[in-house]
Formats: structure tokens, sequence, C-alpha cells
């Protein structure tokens, strides 16, 4: 992290006291596909659209909804290489937490230690910060939990929250629609039509991805069939 | 223009900056603390779906038991399971390190961990630390190329074999599988192809009989033996038709007589070598599915206090001094009327 040519940091304060860089980060974010997830009562559901850039592109290769642990799953707004740096080092982090302590990682810890990677970057020298927001959505021994962590390092447990470019009106849906003895089916639906709001084209379920995790404890990302089910059930 | 700073882990590999110290200590006579040793006998085998991994339950430190059932047979993946002898912080550190990478593998690659994979990152940790670690395993499990069994030494070398045993009790272990492997284990192919040899056997040479032996006086004798010949061979064909049909039934076969088999090594390394003893654990790992038999076997139960009871004549004990220390009295015992009703 930094050459010895680069051992200052990039990202400094202006005279008004923004951290410049974290501000275009946030930009680069909001111009990223949509993605949202909402916490229901008995798990949580995140979802993104899978816009790709040619109909060229094999779409069975990607995969934008990631696991961290068995349970614990991960999407992103903003750019994807960058997720993916920030996956892995999640990944690690959650087995070493293993060995050390036994215990497989709490939402929170995993969250945190996110965040923490997330920030050195804004302070590091030579490196720039993380262009993607990621929601986190995990089951553990407190529930059901959603988190939002942000290129500056901060974090929040959200009840339902949206990012990217449709991200206004996405919120303002959800919060019209959120109720907080939802069920993880009326979740996904809700998810569904909010993606529908802002969606550019057919919504189907080639280009789209969702991922739920409920009581049984096991993140999975559903598969194009259950997306059709699902998509049937709300029209 | 802060720099950082990352809690990087502590750099591997061993410092030796305390080895002057130590001898100068033992040179005057303390010594050093001795570390658990798993005297042990762990074996694997493989049978037709799949492999089986065994493992006796004692860890020895020295001539002391240090624990009368610990777990000798460790988790590497879903499908792949590790025994381990030698010393028993380096056999659960070093699998742990491994099962976490191929963890991480899986999620980074989204496929089933491969045997091949667990032993690749076994050996060179092992090699790195020239037999330092001394860990001495029996690698087994089942991946999309088929079931595989090695055995990892704490050089970090490494065997591929049909059947391997490690540890103290090897040689006792090894005794049972060298002469009893092939028997109780070969395919169900083979079992069926063999008998179908047979019955064809049986069948030519009934045949040649019948055709040999001439019609006229022998004629009824003949049609009485060859009747009987035939009622033999029909009962064979059908046993292979049921065997066929059966197959499944010989598969189980197959992996209880591997169970035996594996079960027998392990008890003979208990009964013979003083470094393993206690309890059975058995760990079958077959296509999509693991069963992880803990203590299949307790040929060694604690014999406690009879439930009779004991009773011990005054005597045994031998009485040095005797004092008797009145209690005072707390309470006045009231003679009472003898309860009526």
């Amino acid at each position: 992290m930094g050459d010895s040519q680069y051992s200052f940091s990039l990202t400094t304060f202006s005279p008004s006291g923004k951290l410049v860089q974290i501000e275009h980060a946030l930009m680069a974010v909001g111009s990223g596909q949509t993605s949202l997830g909402i916490k229901a009562a008995n798990g949580v559901v995140i979802a993104t659209e899978k816009k790709l850039p040619s109909i060229l592109v094999d779409e069975a290769s990607v995969q934008k909804i990631q696991l961290m642990t068995p349970n614990i799953g991960v999407v992103y707004s903003g750019m994807g290489p960058d997720s993916r740096v920030l996956v892995r080092k999640s990944r690690k982090q959650a087995q070493q937490y293993y060995r050390l302590y036994k215990e497989t990682i709490p939402v929170t810890q995993l969250v945190r230690e996110t965040a923490t990677v997330m920030q050195e970057f804004t302070q590091s020298g030579g490196v720039r910060p993380f262009g993607v927001s990621l929601l986190i959505a995990g089951f553990d021994d407190s529930g059901p939990q959603l988190y939002q962590v942000d290129p500056s390092g901060s974090y929040f447990s959200w009840k339902a929250s949206a990012m990217g470019k449709n991200v206004s009106n996405a919120k303002t849906f959800l919060e019209k629609r959120y109720t907080e003895d939802m069920e993880l089916d009326d979740a996904v639906h809700t998810a569904l039509l909010t993606l529908k709001e802002g969606f550019e084209g057919q919504i189907s379920s080639k280009n789209i991805e969702i991922g739920l995790i409920s009581t049984d404890r096991k993140f999975r990302v559903l598969t194009p069939a259950e997306i059709e089910d699902y998509l049937a059930e709300v029209e | 223009m802060a720099k950082a700073r990352v809690d990087l882990p502590p750099k591997g590999g061993f410092s030796f900056d305390l080895c002057r110290r130590n001898e100068m200590l033992t040179k005057k006579g303390i010594q050093l603390p001795g570390f658990r040793k798993t005297g042990t006998t762990i074996v694997g085998l493989i049978f037709e779906d799949g492999v089986i991994l065994g493992a006796d339950t004692r860890a020895t430190e020295g001539p002391i038991v240090a624990d009368k059932n610990c777990e000798k047979i460790h988790y590497m993946a879903p499908n792949i399971y590790c025994c381990g002898a030698g010393t028993a912080a380096d056999t659960e550190a070093v699998t742990d390190m491994v099962s976490s990478q191929l963890q991480l593998h899986r999620y980074a690659t989204r496929r089933e961990s491969r045997v091949i994979t667990a032993l690749t990152l076994l050996k060179s940790h092992l090699f790195s630390y020239q037999g330092h670690v001394s860990a001495a395993l029996v690698l087994g499990g089942v991946d999309v190329t088929g079931p595989h069994l090695h055995t990892v030494y704490p050089h970090g070398s490494t065997d591929t074999l049909p059947f391997a045993t490690m540890g103290s009790g090897s040689l006792a272990a090894m005794a049972v599988f060298e002469s009893k492997y092939k028997e109780g284990l070969t395919n169900c192919r083979d079992k069926c192809r063999r008998l179908e040899a047979e019955l064809q056997l049986a069948g030519n040479c009934t045949s040649a009989a019948v055709r040999r032996s001439p019609v006229a006086e022998e004629g009824s004798r003949e049609m009485v033996v060859s009747r009987r010949k035939r009622r033999e061979i029909a009962s064979c064909s059908s046993r292979l038709h049921l065997l066929r049909e059966f197959g499944e039934w010989i598969r189980e076969l197959a992996r209880e007589d591997g169970i035996q088999l594996v079960g027998e090594a392990i008890c003979s390394g208990i009964f013979n070598d003083l470094g393993s003893g206690s309890n059975v654990d058995v760990c079958v790992i077959t296509k999509g599915k693991t069963d992880y038999l803990r203590n299949h076997q307790l040929p060694n139960p604690r014999t406690y206090i009879s439930s009779r009871g004991y009773s011990f004549d005054r005597g045994y004990t031998e009485v040095l001094s005797t004092k008797i220390t009145p209690l005072k009295l707390k309470a006045e015992v009231v003679e009472n009327d003898a309860m009526e009703e």
C-alpha cells in the first residue's frame, strides 16, 4: 500500500473540510447500476440490475452478488473490479476470524473489517478510495441484518436501502412500501417492484440478480427460473 | 502524509534466537517441557465407492494418557478428511490452516475442493518447515476425479496408496491390511465377473459329462445326474440374476466389509501398540455423502463402581488412632410416644 515515491496520501482535505476524493468516489457509485436491499422479519434480500455492456457478453459467467461466508452475502454499486478486491479481502478476514476465535464471524464484525479496509485506502500513500458502495446482508445470532458501507468507510445498518443510479426514486418507493413485519417473500416482491420502477427496458430474469438469506442461515443467489417465478407473481 | 499502519501478521518461520539459552539451561540441568504427542494408529483405505478413514482416540504425553477420547480425524472440506499422527498441536494447526485455505479457494472457484489440492497445500507447508512441524497425515476424500488416499510425512513427502497406515501402531494395522485387504474389498463388478466365470466352468463341465456318458444303459442314471446338475446350474444362474439385480446389496457389503476391516486394523493397533488405545473413530467418504462415525467401536469400556456396591470388612484399613468428640446437644430430644395409626 503506497510506493516509496507516494508515501503521502492522495486524499486530502479541501478548505471547506471535505475530502474531495471521497465525494468523487460517491459520484462513481451514483452512476453505477442500481442495487437495493430489504431486511424482512425472517430474512434479508438484496437485488441488483445486471446490465451487460453488450449482448455478446456471456451473462451466465457474470455474478454480481457474491458470498463472503455461508451466511453473509454482498452486492455492490459502482466499479466491479474494486468490489472484487473488497470481497476477496473480506473472505480472508472471515477465515482468519474463524481460525482465531473458532466462531463464525458475526455480521457486524465483518462489516467493520470491510469498512476498515475501505477507510485505510482513504488515508494511505499512493492509493485511491474504492469506487463502490456495498450492501452486506447476513443472518447470525442477532437475526437478519443489512448494512451499507460507503467509500469513506462509514457504515450504517438499514431496514431497506438502495444505491446507484436510481437511488432517490428507489428510496422514496421503499420508504412508502416498507413495513416492519414484512415476510421474506413480500420483501422479494417489493424489491422487484422497486427495481422495475427505474428499469430501462424490459425487466427479466436475465438482467437482474437476487440473493436472499432466511432463517436457514444459508445465503444463496436465486436461479433465473426462481426469479421468473417471482416476476410472474409480481405481474 | 500518514502512512496507514496496517497490522501485518507476524512473518512465518522459526526464530532460533533462544537456542543458545536453551542449551545453557539444559547443561545446568533444567529440563525442557515436554509436548503432547499422539502415539497413534491411523489408517485409510479405498473401497468400491470411496474412502474409509479410521483412527484410535488416545493422546499421550510420554507415558501418560493425556486424552482418552480425542478426535484424530480432522475436517478439511465437506468431501475431504484427514487423520493426523505426531504432535497434536502440529496436526491440528496444519489441518485447520489448510481447511481455511480450501474454503477460500472454494469461494473463488465455486467448485468442490479436490484432494490433490489439499495434498499440495499440506506438503508444501510441511516441506518449508523442513520436518520441524511434526505432522504425519493420512488424507482421504472423494472429488470429481474419484476417490483418493494419500499419506503425508513430516518432511513433506507423500505417497498415494490404496490402503495406508501411519503412527506408532502403523505396523500392527498394516499387518491386518496386508493380509486381508484384497479379500474383503474386491469391487462388486469383479465379484460378479468371477461368479460368472465359475458358472461358465460348471456349465461346460456338466454339458461335457452329459455328452460323454453313454445313452443306452446309463440312460436313467445319467438323466438323474444331469437333472441334479441342471438344478445346480439353474440355482447358480438365478443367484447371479439375483446378484445383478441386487447390485446395491453387494455394494453395501463392500462398504460394511471396508468399515469392518478398518475397525480391525485400528483395534490391532489399540491392543498391540502402547501408544494407541481407547476407541475407534471411522469416517466413510463417498460421492456426495460423508459419514463421520465418532466412537464407532468402544472396545475399552471403563468399569466404574459396581452397582452392587462394595463391602469392606473392618480391619482392611489399619487404624492408627481413635479420637471421639461428643457433639454438643443443640436440641432436646423429647421422648415421644410411639406413633399411633
